[in-house]
């Protein structure tokens, strides 16, 4: 829930003398869907196993190249809010425009489903100029709606390029948007710390400034998180037990409307399933706010 | 130019409470603000075998007789984009998403 502070003013267009006045009103919404990466070590079903919940209801699958169906790998009943990221070969050509089409028309007829469709997530650091990845999103989101209206189509950003230490931020430089300057649907953060000491807050008010700064009343959601950077040798966050990394993670994607709370567990990049016993309980917790 | 300000007798919002993407409309009801009326007053005397004049002339301010055009806004601490749905002088309504 957030306060809005709604401001009224009237201005004598003679005079220039004016009358100010204030209300508020509550805006709410409902938590975040918690979900985990399709191919974390023990399998979705694993997850909700281990943690003693319902099954995940968020997935985010990833496809490198252009899946013939999808979102790209099995889908599981219990995810009902699937996020797949496709990665075209930038421009796109018209065969990877028709491909991205029927993949958004086949996600609509999911009707139980509220699927999500990206391409190049986390497409800061794949060697492509700004420009292009935002015009890649432009053309997608055109050609996503076009064929398939209730598909939300989004950008997966790394609260990294907010970090102020990487050399292809700022993160605002690669904030996509429609052809004509709308937001696209959604954005997502990767959330990772950005140093030992940095906590998820800090890591997500720096990542939401910069998106503000280009969109400013953004659908935001957690589509990765976790304490660890999915790096060997990679970046931890020690200032604070991880349960905590992830309780002060939900607590923002909470009080910020995010609409997933995603969380990325795979041992081939260093961040295994399962973690520690007490990051467990927390995640338990999580999901079960979460509804599950 | 002095006069009186617009005053806003009421802002409020259809409900208390939102859920996100609902809309929102806001009813600003406002008396507007006025300006003084300035007049000039002549006086004239003739001479009637002459037909010669003198004039003299004096002015004087009525204050707030003038009703002023005003244009009304909202903004809010989220940064909504506001429609203005209409303005009717008195009365005006906006709507965002919530």
């Amino acid at each position: 829930m957030s306060v809005a502070t709604l401001t009224g003013t009237v201005t004598d267009r003679a005079t220039g003398l004016l009358a100010t006045r204030t209300t508020r009103f509550t805006v709410t919404w409902p938590p975040p869907v918690f979900g985990m990466n399709y191919d974390v070590d023990a399998g979705l079903g694993g997850v909700a196993s281990a943690l003693g919940t319902r099954p995940l209801r968020a997935a985010k699958f990833f496809n490198n190249g252009m899946p013939g169906t999808y979102p790209g790998h099995q889908l599981p009943a219990s995810v009902t809010m699937p996020l797949a990221s496709v990665k075209p070969g930038l421009p796109m050509s018209a065969l990877d425009q028709a491909t991205l089409a029927g993949l958004a028309r086949q996600a609509a007829q999911l009707t139980a489903l509220r699927p999500m469709l990206t391409l190049w997530q986390e497409g800061e650091n794949k060697g492509f100029t700004p420009a292009v990845l935002k015009g890649a999103h432009a053309l997608a989101y055109k050609i996503v709606k076009a064929a398939a209206p209730s598909v939300r189509y989004g950008q997966c950003l790394m609260t990294w390029s907010a970090s102020g230490h990487t050399s292809f931020g700022p993160l605002s430089d690669w904030v996509a948007t429609q052809a004509n300057g709308q937001p696209l649907d959604w954005y997502g953060f990767d959330t990772y710390p950005n140093s030992p000491s940095t906590g998820p807050g800090v890591v997500l008010d720096r990542a939401l400034a910069e998106l503000k700064s280009v969109v400013p009343n953004p659908v935001i959601a957690i589509t990765e998180c976790n304490y660890t950077t999915d790096l060997t040798g990679g970046i931890t966050y020690t200032a604070d037990s991880q349960a905590h990394w992830f309780r002060d993670a939900w607590t923002w994607a909470v009080a910020h409307g995010c609409i997933t709370f995603i969380c990325y567990f795979y041992s081939p990049h260093g961040v295994p399933w399962p973690p520690v016993p007490a990051t467990m309980t927390e995640l338990t917790a999580i999901a079960r706010a979460s509804g599950l | 130019m002095s006069g009186s300000p617009p005053v806003i007798t009421s802002i409020s919002t259809d409900k208390a409470s939102y859920a996100k993407g609902a809309l929102v409309t806001v009813t600003i009801s406002y008396q507007p603000g006025s300006s003084d009326e300035t007049v000039v007053l002549t006086g004239t005397a003739t001479d009637k075998t002459t037909g010669l004049s003198g004039q003299l002339t004096v002015s004087f301010v009525v204050a707030g007789t003038i009703v002023d055009q005003c244009s009304a806004s909202v903004a809010d601490s989220g940064n909504r984009t506001w429609a203005k749905v209409s303005d009717t002088g008195g009365v005006a309504v906006f709507t965002a998403l919530a």
